[in-house]
């Protein structure tokens, strides 16, 4: 192999020697973007931001959050509550109770991912004012409120709809879930109520009679509209 | 330079980049991938209307137009199911390394439209196939236990010709871009557990076993009330991340990484019932060892397995006399 590479062509050289360090360029290069994209937020992930999301795009977009650097602590229980045609009204009925009991009983089953859907859509409807209070104590921090105002704007853009679009997909799970317990045809309107529990603090863990404080959040009546049952 | 120190160094220029290296990885981390996909189809079959199909939770109104998914061309359900079951034979076709090439986009463009045809039931391992697909498709995931390995051996005449040279030199530099990936994942990650208060007074873990969804009651019961466990999961997720892309550069240092990171993995598996998510984590982690490890491991089971079946040929015998 090696006598024989004296005597290749000039295109073979170019390639043999040439091709490893290109690429190990573009490694570094794309590595760099994703860099920016993923660490915390400092002054040239601000400055780049438009160029890093219009490279990361929807293919190399990624989060490494992980339960991190908060931790979700809080209980998110949605209730749901039936107005039958004839007006009668169901009592509030716990629908996130049942599917964590049945993952409990056997991780590999279809509920272990369906089950997410009620937290994650509450997670995505509250979850953005975290993330613009995140971005406006840290625009303070780096006195880099010329760039960041876009970025704001974007994302109180990107809230709006995010927070109405949540919302409908809550409601089209528990459309889904209602339709199970009663007769589809029957069902009016569906109103949904997310009780919020939060969790023993750290201090009262050896507190027996500490109760957990809960806030409730009653979303309103919206039409049934028929959504294939899971 | 002399022309044999010339030689030397082309030699060793030739053996970093044109020589395949973790094989063994890539063809076990396809079958993984390919496994964990096929599960993820057919676990789901029953509801599998209800989670991506338009008549379901995601209606057309509500899906993500923006991003590309083979599932947003058409909304009619015959499409749909054409879709999803083409996706299950192409998973099966990924796993048994059958016309891997072309198999392994075929399984990146399916894995990645059924990913995100539904944000709601994703999580960081979904995010995560996503990223070590997209390389694993330059990457050579077919040398064993595959269709195609007997062609690959075949073809050992023809490995010095350019074409072979440079798709050995793309899946070097592939396996690499998926470590440094992984790397990423973890230094961030851990990056992050920094920052935050709770993991940093050593009590996220605790906080995190008192949210029903994802704590397993029993594992609760044991975790909630052991400060010391508390304690020492909190701290080993957090300097295990952090110190993942370090340890990796001694070739000691990494089994200690892998073996770490496995437990971690294996722990979220069991204590937070993230099945799936865990599994993706630790195929990835497969691409970390080379060859000769996995060589080094084979022959120790086989060197285990000899003992056992000699001492259970002795039990009988000793037992008579």
């Amino acid at each position: 192999m090696e006598s024989s590479n004296h005597n290749k062509s000039l295109f073979y050289k170019g390639v043999y020697f040439g091709l490893p360090f290109a690429l190990i360029g573009f490694i570094l290069f794309h590595f760099s973007i994703i860099i920016l994209h993923v660490m915390p937020i400092n002054p040239i992930s601000i400055a780049l931001e438009p160029e890093v999301n219009a490279y990361t795009g929807a293919l190399f977009r990624q989060n490494w959050h992980l339960f991190s650097p908060e931790p979700v602590t809080e209980n998110d229980v949605v209730y749901m509550k039936v107005k039958t045609k004839s007006n009668q009204e169901s009592d509030w009925i716990d629908i996130t109770t049942p599917f964590i009991s049945a993952n409990n009983e056997n991780y590999l089953s279809p509920l272990n991912r369906i089950m997410r859907i009620p937290s994650t859509a509450v997670n995505e409807m509250h979850g953005e004012e975290e993330l613009i209070n995140r971005y406006k104590k840290k625009i303070y921090e780096l006195n880099k409120e010329k760039e960041s105002e876009k970025i704001l704007k974007r994302i109180s853009e990107y809230q709006l709809k995010n927070s109405k679009d949540t919302r409908m997909l809550l409601y089209r799970f528990v459309f889904s879930t209602a339709a199970r317990s009663f007769s589809p045809d029957d069902i009016q309107s569906v109103n949904v109520r997310v009780v919020t529990e939060e969790p023993v603090p750290y201090s009262q863990r050896k507190n027996p009679t500490y109760e957990r404080k809960k806030t409730y959040e009653e979303l309103g009546w919206e039409n049934f509209t028929h959504v294939l049952t899971w | 330079m002399t022309l044999e120190g010339s030689s030397t160094l082309r030699q060793r220029f030739h053996q970093l980049f044109y020589n395949e290296k973790f094989l063994i990885g890539a063809s076990l981390a396809r079958i993984s991938f390919g496994f964990i996909m096929l599960y993820y189809y057919l676990i789901h079959y029953t509801q599998r209307y209800f989670i991506w199909s338009y008549e379901g939770i995601i209606n057309e109104h509500l899906s993500d137009k923006e991003s590309f998914s083979l599932y947003n061309f058409s909304t009619s359900s015959m499409y749909f199911d054409i879709v999803y079951h083409v996706s299950i034979l192409i998973a099966i076709l990924y796993l048994c390394g059958y016309k891997t090439r072309i198999t392994s986009i075929l399984f990146f463009i399916t894995t990645y439209s059924i990913l995100q045809r539904n944000f709601l039931v994703a999580d960081g391992g979904d995010n995560l196939v996503i990223n070590i697909l997209f390389f694993l498709m330059f990457a050579n995931t077919y040398a064993y236990f595959s269709f195609d390995s007997a062609k690959w051996r075949a073809r050992s005449d023809r490995r010095n010709n350019l074409f072979h040279l440079v798709l050995a030199l793309v899946h070097n530099m592939a396996i690499i871009a998926c470590v440094v990936q992984l790397c990423i994942l973890y230094l961030t990650a851990g990056f992050y557990q920094v920052m935050g208060e709770s993991w940093n007074s050593g009590v996220a873990i605790y906080y995190i076993f008192q949210v029903d969804e994802y704590a397993n009651p029993f594992i609760r019961d044991l975790v909630i009330n052991h400060d010391i466990l508390i304690f020492l999961g909190n701290y080993f997720s957090i300097i295990i991340k952090i110190a993942f892309p370090f340890l990796l550069f001694n070739r000691y240092t990494k089994y200690l990484a892998v073996v770490g990171i496995a437990f971690f993995h294996i722990g979220i598996a069991i204590g937070m019932g993230l099945v799936t998510f865990s599994l993706i984590m630790l195929t990835s982690d497969l691409l970390i060892i080379g060859d000769q490890d996995f060589r080094w491991m084979k022959s120790k089971w086989l060197q285990l397995i000899g003992f056992m079946r000699n001492k259970i040929r002795r039990l009988p015998s000793s037992t008579n006399s």
